[in-house]
């Protein structure tokens, strides 16, 4: 084998060598690079997010402030709340010296299309009594509306029935 | 350079021309290896130069005309000599052409032993010496010094006296002749090179090793021009064979030249794969460079989506909190009473005279049915039926009563649905009542 062949042999050899060393190096390199284009894709589109989420979270800002200006707040659809809010009802006809006889829960609309729960409510007392628990009742933080109220003949002290309609919170 | 007695060598350094010189023992190996100690040579490659007893080296002219080949014609003079025949001693032939242009070719042909070509080799292998080139030491000496146009030289060595001719570079005559050549073999030599030059006389012999008395009397005896090459030059031939140059007869044995052309091979080999590395290693740190920034930036980027994507999840719980918020609102909004049924109460009360007692009250809050009112009002108007039933004592207690719910406001309408007298128990007469009063909410 001559000179040049030799030459030229080795010549290839060196250049596939050096191929299988770089070309692993070369393929990361452009795997890193596509990447890299993905990426700053990725960035561009989504540049515009941290304005909106300013934006979003003024406006959320906005409307908590005015909703923590507000009295009333909806019952947590959930039996924790419920039974905190009986609770409540039972405290303000004690402290109101009404008398109860009953009180029934039961689900329901309560006339609009909020969900709600409904309290049946059979009481015994005078007219002071009654009007201290209503206001008592429009004291407390839950939004309620009282759906009927019946006062029965009777003397001094008299039997007292009222449906009170407990808003719920709704996620739709 | 190997002659007959001596074991000579030359190598030019950086300039400086270094010279050695050993008398040959009879084990020519160790005589190589004692002349490579005993002065200051570098390196390992060799050009071998024959001299002596074992060397042909003739000089004759191949008419244009002749039917052999220059080589043929050389091989055919030595065709029965005892020492150098074809099949004892290798041929190299040089051939040049006539200077005249139109003339004979110009040969010059030298023979050497074999075994001694191969006891030198053998010799130099043994020391790890890398042979370029086995060529005569008496053609070697032309290379010694340079000059212009025809000259003729007579160079001294141990072994003989060697009468060169050329023009410039090329040497075209050789003859060797036992030391001291007389003047008169001296003066026939240079006319028989003169002959083959085409040329009538040489006015100048240049002299190489000698000097003084006798170098005055070759050229009162030649009468021409003589002179001594440069002072330093005292080995002609080993300092040819140092200077480069064309070899005219090259003797290197087959083997010899395989060997110096795998030695080329692997040099150049060595050379390419050192450069390759080199560049591989400049391309691989380039390229890992390159490649660590890239790292760095795919990962900035990166973090730079996470933290976006972050925030797209967080943009999007906000906006669920929001509509929730929203909703939460606004469903608030609409079924917030319009009133305080406290205040109806206390309305109720207040507007009733002393003389007047509520046996039943019934309220009821329900949907609005006010047709007047448009459909998204209607869906959120509400009012309160208020149903009063109860004694009136005295005349006009109910009106009274019931102009006076009126007036406070809150109701926009109040009615008295029915009206009976009746006696009281404290025997005056009363009016059983029952009155339907209608607020409006929301």
């Amino acid at each position: 084998m001559n000179l040049s062949k030799n030459i030229c042999l080795t010549a290839v050899l060196l250049l596939i060598a050096s191929a299988g060393l770089l070309y692993p190096m070369h393929s990361s390199i452009s795997e890193l690079e596509g990447g890299i284009e993905e990426l700053k894709h990725s960035t561009e589109v989504e540049s515009t997010v941290p304005q909106q989420l300013a934006a979003v979270q003024g406006q959320l800002n906005e409307l908590r402030l005015s909703k923590d200006d507000r009295t009333f707040v909806l019952c947590a659809d959930t039996p924790e709340a419920r039974n905190e809010f009986e609770t409540a009802l039972q405290e303000q006809i004690r402290a109101a010296g009404l008398s109860r006889i009953s009180m029934d829960r039961e689900a329901g609309f309560g006339g609009t299309d909020v969900p709600s729960f409904t309290i049946s409510l059979e009481v015994e007392g005078d007219a002071f009594e009654l009007h201290g628990f209503l206001q008592g009742l429009e004291s407390l933080k839950w939004l309620t509306r009282v759906l009927f109220l019946q006062i029965y003949p009777g003397d001094l002290e008299r039997r007292i029935d009222m449906q009170i309609s407990v808003f719920l919170e709704s996620d739709s | 350079m190997v002659a007959d007695r001596a074991l000579r060598a030359a190598q030019r350094i950086e300039g400086e021309l270094v010279t050695g010189s050993l008398p040959l023992s009879g084990d020519f190996g160790r005589d190589i290896k004692q002349l490579l100690a005993s002065f200051p040579f570098v390196g390992k490659d060799l050009v071998v130069g024959l001299e002596g007893e074992d060397v042909l080296v003739e000089s004759l002219v191949v008419p244009p005309s002749a039917s052999k080949s220059a080589k043929a014609v050389c091989a055919e003079r030595l065709k029965g000599d005892p020492v150098f025949n074809e099949s004892n001693a290798a041929l190299g032939v040089a051939v040049a052409d006539s200077p005249s242009g139109s003339g004979p070719s110009m040969v010059i042909h030298a023979a050497v032993i074999h075994s001694k070509i191969a006891q030198v080799m053998t010799a130099c292998r043994g020391s790890q010496l890398n042979v370029h080139a086995v060529e005569s030491a008496a053609l070697a000496a032309w290379r010694a010094w340079t000059s212009e146009g025809l000259r003729i030289r007579l160079v001294r060595t141990d072994a003989a006296d060697i009468v060169l001719a050329g023009i410039d570079e090329r040497l075209l005559f050789c003859r060797i002749v036992q030391r001291p050549i007389s003047s008169l073999e001296l003066r026939a030599t240079m006319s028989r090179a003169a002959s083959l030059l085409s040329t009538e006389t040489f006015s100048e012999l240049t002299c190489s090793g000698i000097a003084g008395d006798e170098l005055q009397k070759l050229a009162a005896d030649l009468g021409v021009s003589v002179s001594s090459s440069e002072e330093s030059l005292v080995d002609a031939s080993a300092v040819g064979l140092a200077t480069n140059g064309a070899i005219l007869t090259e003797f290197t044995p087959p083997e010899e030249r395989n060997l110096r052309a795998k030695r080329q091979v692997r040099r150049v080999r060595m050379l390419m794969a050192a450069a390759t590395i080199v560049l591989v290693l400049t391309a691989g740190v380039l390229g890992w460079q390159h490649k660590s920034n890239l790292e760095t930036k795919h990962g900035s980027l990166q973090n730079q989506v996470e933290v976006s994507q972050q925030a797209e999840r967080e943009l999007s719980n906000l906006r669920q909190d929001l509509i929730r918020e929203q909703n939460h609102f606004a469903q608030m909004a609409g079924v917030r009473p319009g009133h305080k049924m406290s205040l109806l109460f206390s309305v109720i009360a207040n507007a009733s005279p002393d003389n007047l007692l509520l046996e039943t009250t019934k309220v009821s809050d329900s949907v609005s049915t006010n047709k007047t009112a448009s459909d998204a009002d209607a869906a959120s108007q509400r009012q309160l039926d208020v149903e009063l039933h109860g004694l009136a004592g005295g005349d006009g207690a109910v009106r009274s009563f019931a102009d006076g719910l009126l007036a406070t406001g809150a109701f926009v309408d109040v009615r008295i649905e029915a009206s009976q007298r009746v006696i009281l128990a404290n025997g005056q007469g009363g009016e059983r009542f029952h009155i339907h009063a209608t607020a409006e909410t929301r």
